[in-house]
C-alpha cells in the first residue's frame, strides 16, 4: 500500500465535461435513432403527443450542448492553466513513446507498463483522434441536415454547410452517414469503458471511481509533490 | 394576345405568375404589361433529347396559364418535334433561322449522350453537337427535367451511353427546373421572370431557381402534422394512409427533396404523390435515381466500401461493426482473465516500472 498514494487527478470540470459528452451522444444516439426509425407514439389520435417535434427538439438542444462541451474540453486540454492534458490524452511524442510498450502489454507480449498519467496510448493515439474525427462528422452532417434559421440561413441550399452534401454525396449520403455515427460511437464507447474496465481490475487503481470524484491511486513516485500551500510544484 | 384569352382569364394568369415568384400583387399590371409589349413574342426552340417526352406532356398539363396561352400568348415554340407543324428540311431550316437570329431561350429536355455519342442522333448530328450547336446564340438555356438538369433514370449506374446534364455535357451555365415531370409552374414563371426583368431568376449551387427550390416537400407537406405528433403510415393501403398519416417509414423523401410539389400541386393542381398516399421518391434530387432507390425504404442500401457492387443496409454495416468490436473486447477480456490480470498486481510490482 504504501508505494500508492491516492491523487486528487481529475478537475471537477473535466469530470463534468466527461458526463456531459457521454450523456449527450447517449441521448443524442437514442433520439437520433427515433428520428431514423419512429419506434414509438403518445397520446391518442385524436390527441397526439407532438413526440417527433419534442425529440427532434432534444437532439438539437442536445447536439449544442455536445458541440460547446467538445469545444471546451478541446480548448482546456490545450490552454488549462491547471491540467493542460494534451500529451496524456492525444497523440503527442509522450504518447507515441509510450505506444509500443502498450501495445504489447495489451497482445501480451509483456507483463507490464509504465504509468499512464490518464488514458492509455491506445486510446490517446487512435481512439480519442477517431472520436475527435466522428466528432467533425457529425457536427457537419448535423448542420447541414439542420433546417431551420439558427445562426445562419439554413433552409437555403446555399447554406454555409451545403458543401458538406458534395463532400458526403447528397442528401442521402449525409444522412447515411449521420446514422452510421449511431454505430460509430457504440463502438468506441465500448472500446472506452473496457479500457477503464481492464485498468481498474488489473492495476486496482480506482480508475472508474475516479471519473466521478477525481481520486485515483498513483505511484507515489509520479505523484505530484505538493508544498506547503498544496499546490502542486512539479511534475504530472 | 391571343383572342381566345379573356382579359380576365389573361390577368388571373398574371396574379398567379406574380404569386408563385413572391412578388406583391402590385407587380400584376407591370407583368400584364411585360407580356403585352412582349409582341415579339421570345422565340423558344425546345430540344428533346434522351428523354421520355414526359416533360412536354407535364408542360401540356398546364393550368394557368394553359397550354394554348403558353403557345400562342407568351411563347412563340419555334422547334419541338412532338407538336410543330413543319417536318423533315423544314423544321431544321427554321431552326436554323431562329439560331442565326439569336437572342431565344432553349427549353432542353433529356440528357446528352456523352459516352455513345451516336446512342442519340437527331438530323444526322450526334446530341452533343446538336445541343452545342442549338445553345450556341442562345439568351438563356432552361434545362427542364432531371435528364436534362442531373442525367435522369439513364445515368443511373454504370451508365453506359454517358447520359449527362446539359450544363455538365457542354459545360455551359443553365437554369436547372428539375423533375420527373418538372413542374409547368415553374418553367412558366421563369421564362415570365426573364420577360419582366430581362434577366433569370436567381439560382441556388445546383441551377435551380431559388423562389421554387429553397424549400424541401417536407416543410410543406399536408401530412407534415402527422408526421410532427408520430402517428405514421406502417403499411399500404391501411387505414393510416387514408387518413392522411405520414409516410415518413414508407421512405418518403420528402425530408431530402427541394421541390415546391405540396404548394403547386399536379394534373390541374388536384392532387400530387404524397396526397395520393405514395412517399415522395425525390425525383427533383440530383442522383435519386442511384441514391434514393429502393424508394420505400428510409434509409436505402448503401454500396459496401471495398466491394464494387455490393450493397447492403447501413444497419447491417452498422451492427456488423458494433458486433466486431464486442467480440474483440470479448477475446481481450477472457485472454485478460486467463493471463490472471484481471486479479490485479502483487503490491510489491507497483510503480516499479518507468
Amino acid at each position: 500500500m504504501s508505494d500508492r498514494i491516492a491523487v486528487k487527478q481529475r478537475h471537477w470540470v473535466y469530470i463534468m465535461l466527461h458526463w456531459l459528452i457521454g450523456g449527450m451522444i447517449i441521448v443524442l444516439a437514442v433520439t437520433g435513432f427515433y428520428i431514423h426509425k419512429p419506434f414509438f407514439t403518445l397520446g391518442s389520435e385524436t390527441d397526439p403527443v407532438m413526440v417527433m417535434s419534442w425529440i427532434r427538439w432534444t437532439h438539437f438542444i442536445c447536439a449544442a450542448i455536445l458541440i460547446e462541451s467538445v469545444l471546451i474540453r478541446l480548448e482546456m486540454a490545450f490552454f488549462s492553466h491547471f491540467d493542460a492534458d494534451w500529451r496524456d490524452i492525444g497523440p503527442s511524442r509522450k504518447s507515441l513513446k509510450a505506444l509500443p510498450e502498450a501495445l504489447s502489454y495489451f497482445l501480451f507480449l509483456r507483463k507490464d507498463h509504465r504509468y499512464w498519467r490518464k488514458a492509455n496510448p491506445v486510446m490517446a493515439v487512435f481512439v480519442f483522434p477517431l472520436m475527435l474525427l466522428f466528432y467533425a462528422i457529425a457536427i457537419l452532417t448535423g448542420f447541414a441536415l439542420f433546417e431551420g434559421t439558427f445562426f445562419w440561413e439554413l433552409t437555403n441550399t446555399n447554406s454555409l454547410f451545403s458543401w458538406v452534401y458534395d463532400v458526403f454525396g447528397g442528401q442521402q449520403g449525409v444522412r447515411t452517414w449521420h446514422y452510421y455515427l449511431i454505430w460509430v460511437f457504440a463502438c468506441l464507447a465500448l472500446i472506452h469503458v473496457y479500457f477503464a474496465l481492464l485498468r481498474t481490475l488489473s492495476e486496482r487503481d480506482r480508475t472508474f471511481r475516479s471519473i466521478l470524484n477525481g481520486w485515483r491511486l498513483v505511484p507515489r513516485k509520479h505523484a505530484p509533490i505538493r508544498g506547503a500551500s498544496g499546490r502542486k510544484k512539479r511534475g504530472k | 394576345m391571343h383572342p381566345h384569352i379573356s382579359r380576365r382569364a389573361f390577368l388571373k394568369l398574371c396574379g398567379g405568375t406574380a404569386a408563385y415568384l413572391g412578388l406583391s400583387q402590385a407587380w400584376v399590371p407591370r407583368i400584364a404589361l411585360a407580356l403585352e409589349q412582349a409582341a415579339k413574342r421570345p422565340p423558344v426552340v425546345w430540344l428533346s433529347l434522351m428523354a421520355c417526352s414526359g416533360c412536354l406532356e407535364s408542360f401540356a398539363k398546364s393550368v394557368n396559364p394553359s397550354t394554348a396561352e403558353i403557345l400562342l400568348g407568351i411563347i412563340s415554340l419555334n422547334y419541338q418535334e412532338t407538336i410543330m407543324a413543319a417536318a423533315g428540311k423544314d423544321a431544321e431550316a427554321n431552326l436554323q433561322a431562329t439560331i442565326e437570329e439569336g437572342g431565344y431561350i432553349v427549353i432542353a429536355e433529356g440528357a446528352v449522350a456523352t459516352g455513345i455519342p451516336e446512342a442519340l442522333m437527331i438530323a444526322g448530328k450526334t446530341s452533343i453537337d446538336y445541343t452545342r450547336e442549338a445553345t450556341s446564340n442562345a439568351a438563356a438555356v432552361v434545362a427542364i427535367g432531371t435528364c436534362a438538369t442531373y442525367g435522369g433514370v439513364q445515368a443511373m449506374k454504370p451508365n453506359p451511353t454517358g447520359a449527362k446534364g446539359v450544363s455538365d455535357a457542354l459545360g455551359i451555365e443553365t437554369v436547372n427546373i428539375p423533375g420527373c415531370p418538372p413542374n409547368p409552374d415553374t418553367i412558366v414563371s421563369t421564362i415570365v421572370h426573364y420577360l419582366l426583368f430581362g434577366k433569370l431568376p436567381e439560382l441556388d449551387g445546383k441551377g435551380r431557381p431559388t423562389f421554387a427550390f429553397s424549400q424541401k416537400v417536407h416543410d410543406n407537406c399536408e401530412r407534415r402534422a402527422h408526421f410532427d405528433s408520430g402517428q405514421y403510415v406502417e403499411e399500404f393501403g391501411s387505414e393510416e394512409e387514408a387518413k392522411g398519416y405520414c409516410l415518413y417509414k414508407m421512405g418518403c423523401k420528402g425530408p431530402e427533396t427541394h421541390s415546391p410539389c405540396p404548394l403547386t400541386l399536379w394534373n390541374s393542381k388536384q392532387n400530387w404523390c404524397v396526397g395520393s398516399g405514395n412517399p415522395c421518391i425525390g425525383c427533383m434530387e440530383p442522383e435519386f435515381w442511384d441514391k434514393f432507390a429502393g424508394f420505400y425504404e428510409r434509409l436505402p442500401d448503401v454500396p459496401v466500401p471495398g466491394f464494387v457492387g455490393v450493397k447492403t443496409s447501413a444497419d447491417y454495416i452498422g451492427s456488423t461493426l458494433v458486433t466486431a468490436t464486442v467480440a474483440g473486447v470479448g477475446i481481450h477480456a477472457i485472454a485478460s482473465a486467463a493471463s490472471g490480470r484481471m486479479k490485479g498486481k502483487p503490491e510489491s510490482e507497483e510503480g516499479s516500472e518507468d
